[in-house]
């Protein structure tokens, strides 16, 4: 029984004339019901038969794979010679037969030439590859950003950003906390010393010109707790303010010369072009005076914090991408500066 | 080694690094990728590395780093195998130089690589076994079959050059 499934046997048998009548017949009568297949009979018919006889092979010579050329002897001694691995018999050797075969030298010339010489190839990028600072001095660093970016905002911050108006006596709080610091490297050691520097400095203040005292406060209370009154007398709620300065990722100290005119700077890149050392000086001052002044009590720190300061008030430029954010509600306003991605200062004000 | 020596080794070394990279990669984006990663895992890696053995474990680390790319990129089909050296012979060639490049390109991956070192950065058997995993008579030989097929190059071309 012939079906699609077993044709091909029979067409070869057809071909090469194997069948009986009776199948040929019944494979004549499978192709007018398969017409289809009567090509694929011809085509089976058209493909060369190849025909081995007994004592024939084929070819398969072409399959072999290309031997590697071993050196002789002599190339051994040539390549030695320009690689410097020769024995001093061995150079003897190579000399005596250039002596006698001085066509070689030739040959040994051919060799010296595969020597490269080295080109001269640039890497342009090498400064983008060089680091600028080491873990050991991060807290450090750190901390003298921290320090910096205080002393900047203890003086400009509540300036709202349009006036220098240091503030002169003081009779208020504040706390101000470094945040935890995270970076891509050396997490573990810098958790380690990323340690909260919680300084709080009880900073007794007025402006002078902006309030009165409160007439009902006797003096002693007054040094203690002391209650403003503006101008009107109107009485205003004590306020417990919070600076946090948070840094995120890698840290490049590129920050400092936050300036009172700041924003000016930001809306007129002109200006910063042309303000810039004017700033980075009130930045290295008031870093400084900050530093000095305010640390006390803690003398190594401040030499480091304060050459770093000197240093980056120095070097840095100012930063172009720095943005201020308010928020308010009943109970607190919430200023936020960001600098980048590198850090953000929250001035917290519970009233 | 400290920051001082790591942006030093910059100074000294990207240049003759990336100049091993690209010659065995040709392209020079991806060379350079492959000479920042060396250099962020010598960072990463810098107080456990003595800075007196900065260039061999610059070029060790460029050599695998760079092998994983190849490999990546499936280029390395027959990395032992030599090449064919029927390759046109029709180019102009205006120096030695040029043509030695061009032979250079004929060679097996490893060979290619052991005379770079060897040549180009002047590297003993033992190092550059050191940098490619390989035993000092495994060095010796392939720069030998190195030399012996850049030669035959030579040879060959100044046949076809007249």
């Amino acid at each position: 029984m012939i079906t699609r499934e077993n044709y091909e046997v029979y067409f070869i048998d057809y071909l090469e004339g194997n069948l009986s009548d009776d199948k040929i017949a019944l494979i004549e009568n499978f192709l007018d019901k398969n017409p289809d297949l009567k090509t694929e009979l011809t085509e089976f018919s058209s493909t060369p038969i190849i025909e081995i006889g007994e004592h024939e092979s084929i070819d398969f010579s072409y399959l072999k794979k290309k031997e590697r050329s071993e050196l002789t002897a002599l190339e051994n001694l040539f390549i030695g010679k320009i690689e410097g691995d020769l024995t001093v018999s061995e150079l003897d050797e190579l000399n005596s037969h250039l002596t006698k075969f001085p066509e070689q030298e030739k040959v040994l010339a051919s060799f010296e030439m595969t020597k490269l010489t080295p080109q001269t190839i640039i890497f342009s990028d090498k400064q983008s590859l060089k680091r600028s600072k080491s873990i050991g001095f991060y807290y450090y660093l750190t901390s003298g950003v921290a320090a910096c970016i205080l002393a900047l905002l203890y003086f400009n911050l509540t300036t709202t950003g349009e006036q220098i108006t240091p503030y002169v006596a003081e009779k208020n709080s504040y706390e101000i906390e470094l945040a935890p610091i995270k970076t891509q490297e050396g997490d573990n050691k810098i958790k380690a010393e990323s340690e909260q520097l919680l300084v709080e400095k009880r900073i007794r203040r007025e402006k002078a010109n902006t309030f009165i005292e409160n007439p009902t406060e006797t003096g002693n209370e007054r040094a203690n707790e002391p209650i403003l009154v503006k101008k009107e007398k109107e009485i205003i709620p004590k306020m417990e303010e919070t600076l946090e300065i948070e840094m995120k990722e890698k840290v490049e100290p590129e920050l400092i010369a936050i300036n009172p005119p700041v924003k000016e700077i930001i809306e007129n890149p002109e200006l910063e072009r042309t303000e810039t050392k004017a700033i980075k000086t009130y930045a290295k001052e008031k870093a400084i005076s900050f530093l000095e002044e305010k640390i006390t009590g803690k003398e190594d720190k401040s030499q480091t914090l304060f050459a770093f300061a000197e240093q980056k008030a120095k070097e840095i430029p100012v930063p172009k991408f720095i943005k201020i954010e308010e928020q308010k509600s009943n109970k607190q306003q919430v200023k936020t500066i960001k600098i980048g991605n590198l850090f953000s200062i929250k001035r917290k004000t519970r009233i | 080694m400290n920051v001082k020596e790591y942006n030093s080794s910059i100074d000294l070394y990207a240049d003759n690094l990336y100049r091993f990279v690209v010659k065995n990669m040709k392209n020079s984006e991806k060379a350079q990728d492959v000479v920042q990663d060396v250099f962020e895992k010598v960072w990463k890696k810098r107080k456990d590395i003595d800075a007196e053995k900065i260039k061999s474990y610059l070029f060790t680390a460029a050599y695998h780093t760079m092998l994983d790319v190849l490999k990546k990129e499936k280029r390395i089909t027959n990395f032992e195998s030599e090449r064919d050296f029927e390759k046109s012979h029709t180019e102009a060639y205006s120096g030695i130089n040029e043509i030695l490049e061009a032979a250079l390109e004929t060679l097996p991956e490893i060979q290619k690589n052991v005379i770079l070192l060897r040549d180009y950065e002047g590297y003993s058997y033992e190092e550059i076994g050191e940098i490619t995993n390989l035993k000092n008579s495994q060095v010796k030989v392939y720069i030998y079959r190195a030399r012996k097929s850049l030669q035959k190059y030579l040879v060959s071309i100044e046949t076809v050059l007249g």
